[in-house]
């Protein structure tokens, strides 16, 4: 039965959603209302979004379980370690407690919560913690968690709402990823040094291939080729790479359809780890 | 083959960088001819009528923003200027702060009312899952928007798109890989007869080659498909034009290095050959 029960759940739910895909999809316009099919779908996705949601979950706890028994076994890397854990539960927090700003304690939202500011028109500026607009003006809290009077639109010069996670998002955590991704640039350059070699035709293919695209992608490399490079390019890009990328795109579903349906009549056990 | 390997590839790296960046702070910018895809994707824009409703899905994060957010502040003041109402999701997690930010910025400029004009509905977690549940049904993906929280139904734009994404006029995904284009096309605009136009970096682009021109319209291509993009879009939009020129700058910059690594592909090549005739 540990076997079995899976592979039937399998079934259903892949039938199930087979049958869906092809059931008219609901549409308005041609008086076509969602199918019992298509509610069954529904559900079913948004089970599979739940399961998505509970993988990220998973995956933190598994993060901290590594690091955490890295940490404690004095590996070489635990200063890195420490930061990585620091660094994702500090982001956590302030993220969790800008997102609820108004139902935490109000020493927390002090501590945790940039206060806004708004800047009026007659030079004065309230601070708080913005809750929303109305029609007629701007909702604040101050600190103890009071309602400030109501400020009219119509006084109101600039409001400024600083965030703690937006902070770190745009300061550290967009910076550092984009240097991670820049740094390709230079090691493209060192290993095409190194490696890029015509030892036989495929590869002086691929290399005279790479140059023209290269020369072609950039008006520079065009100019210096006397303007044969973009043409060139574009005709490898239309021909070979289109063909090659749909030959690829064909294979890739049939494949992706012959293991669906191995699943689906359950032929294929290996997410069962058998 | 023994020369190579003993260069210090630390060379390598001082080279690029010194020209990179020095062109990039000196150099001046050049405007480049735009390709047919991108001019189809400029052209797919604006034939759209005034009023439809554009689904713009950030489906990126910080590591490829310099390639594609150029493309989503573009197209966002596009679709603006073309008075299209604009509904903004994401499937990348680290997308939201992004999508915001142009949002935030773009929308006063042009006097869009939130929830009439405009809806940021944000991030939907499930990967290609969650696209195939937007595509069935709006309303069952997102019950509220992400600014306000308020129910979907007291948005006029959103319910106007009804239950099904029949109700949209367009996708446009500004795509850096999985979740994106290549998910949104069977999950919604195949099933649902939804047309779509891409922005994507360069590693992706040729993967879009078999989809274009149906259901794939147009599309931006990296860095350079971004910056003819924009060349097309800033004459109309005077906002965009220090972010043409930042795009042109960069451009050329990149031109410079491109040739520099074909630069060293000869240069590799040489010194095999040399080597491997003196081995003989």
């Amino acid at each position: 039965m540990k076997r079995e029960i899976p592979i039937l759940l399998t079934v259903i739910c892949g039938l199930l959603v087979v049958a869906a895909f092809f059931a008219p999809a609901p549409d308005a316009a041609r008086g076509l209302q969602p199918s019992v099919w298509q509610a069954i779908n529904s559900e079913l996705l948004v089970w599979g979004q739940i399961l998505v949601a509970v993988a990220f979950l998973l995956g933190i706890a598994n993060v901290v379980r590594i690091n955490l028994r890295q940490i404690a076994a004095r590996h070489e890397d635990r200063p890195y370690k420490i930061v990585l854990l620091v660094s994702m539960f500090a982001f956590l927090i302030v993220g969790l407690a800008e997102m609820h700003e108004r139902d935490l304690p109000n020493w927390i939202v002090r501590v945790l919560v940039p206060a806004d500011h708004v800047f009026m028109k007659d030079g004065s500026v309230v601070a708080g913690w913005v809750q929303g607009a109305t029609q007629t003006g701007i909702t604040m809290r101050d600190g103890d968690g009071r309602d400030l009077p109501e400020i009219p639109h119509e006084q109101v010069e600039l409001v400024s709402e600083p965030s703690a996670k937006m902070w770190v998002y745009f300061k550290i955590f967009a910076p550092l990823q984009a240097t991670m991704f820049s740094l390709l640039a230079f090691y493209v350059a060192s290993a095409t040094f190194r490696a890029f070699r015509a030892r036989s035709l495929e590869s002086t293919l691929l290399l005279m291939a790479g140059a023209v695209v290269m020369l072609g992608q950039v008006p520079i490399g065009n100019a210096l080729t006397g303007g044969s490079a973009a043409p060139v390019e574009a005709f490898l890009m239309d021909n070979f790479v289109k063909a090659a990328e749909r030959a690829i795109a064909i294979g890739g579903s049939l494949g992706v359809l012959a293991t669906g349906l191995r699943i689906v009549l359950g032929l294929e056990r290996s997410y069962l780890s058998e | 083959m023994a020369a190579p390997l003993a260069f210090d590839r630390r060379w390598i790296y001082l080279g690029l960088g010194l020209l990179i960046t020095g062109l990039y702070a000196f150099g001046s910018p050049s405007a480049l001819p735009p390709a047919a895809p991108v001019q189809e994707y400029y052209d797919a824009i604006e034939a759209l009528p005034e009023g439809s409703i554009v689904l713009l899905s950030a489906d990126f994060d910080p590591a490829s923003a310099a390639e594609l957010y150029p493309m989503f502040y573009g197209t966002l003041h596009h679709l603006f200027r073309r008075n299209i109402r604009v509904i903004g999701v994401c499937t990348w997690p680290a997308a939201p702060p992004f999508s915001r930010e142009a949002f935030r910025s773009i929308a006063p400029q042009y006097h869009k009312e939130y929830g009439k004009d405009w809806v940021e509905l944000g991030f939907l977690v499930g990967d290609d899952v969650a696209m195939g549940i937007i595509g069935q049904s709006l309303r069952s993906a997102y019950p509220n928007d992400a600014l306000s929280k308020a129910p979907y139904d007291s948005f006029p734009l959103l319910r106007d798109v009804g239950d099904s994404s029949r109700g949209l006029s367009m996708l446009i995904t500004i795509s850096a890989g999985f979740p994106g284009i290549l998910e949104w096309i069977p999950q919604l605009c195949t099933r649902y007869d939804v047309p779509v136009l891409a922005g994507t970096t360069a590693v992706q682009t040729p993967s879009l080659f078999p989809y274009h021109p149906r259901p794939l319209l147009g599309y931006l291509g990296s860095a350079t498909g971004a910056t003819q993009y924009l060349q097309l879009v800033a004459p109309g939009t005077p906002a965009l034009a220090p972010v043409r020129d930042e795009n042109q700058r960069r451009m050329m910059a990149q031109g410079w290095g491109h040739l520099y690594i074909v630069a060293l592909i000869v240069l590799g090549n040489i010194i095999y050959f040399r080597s491997r005739r003196r081995a003989a």
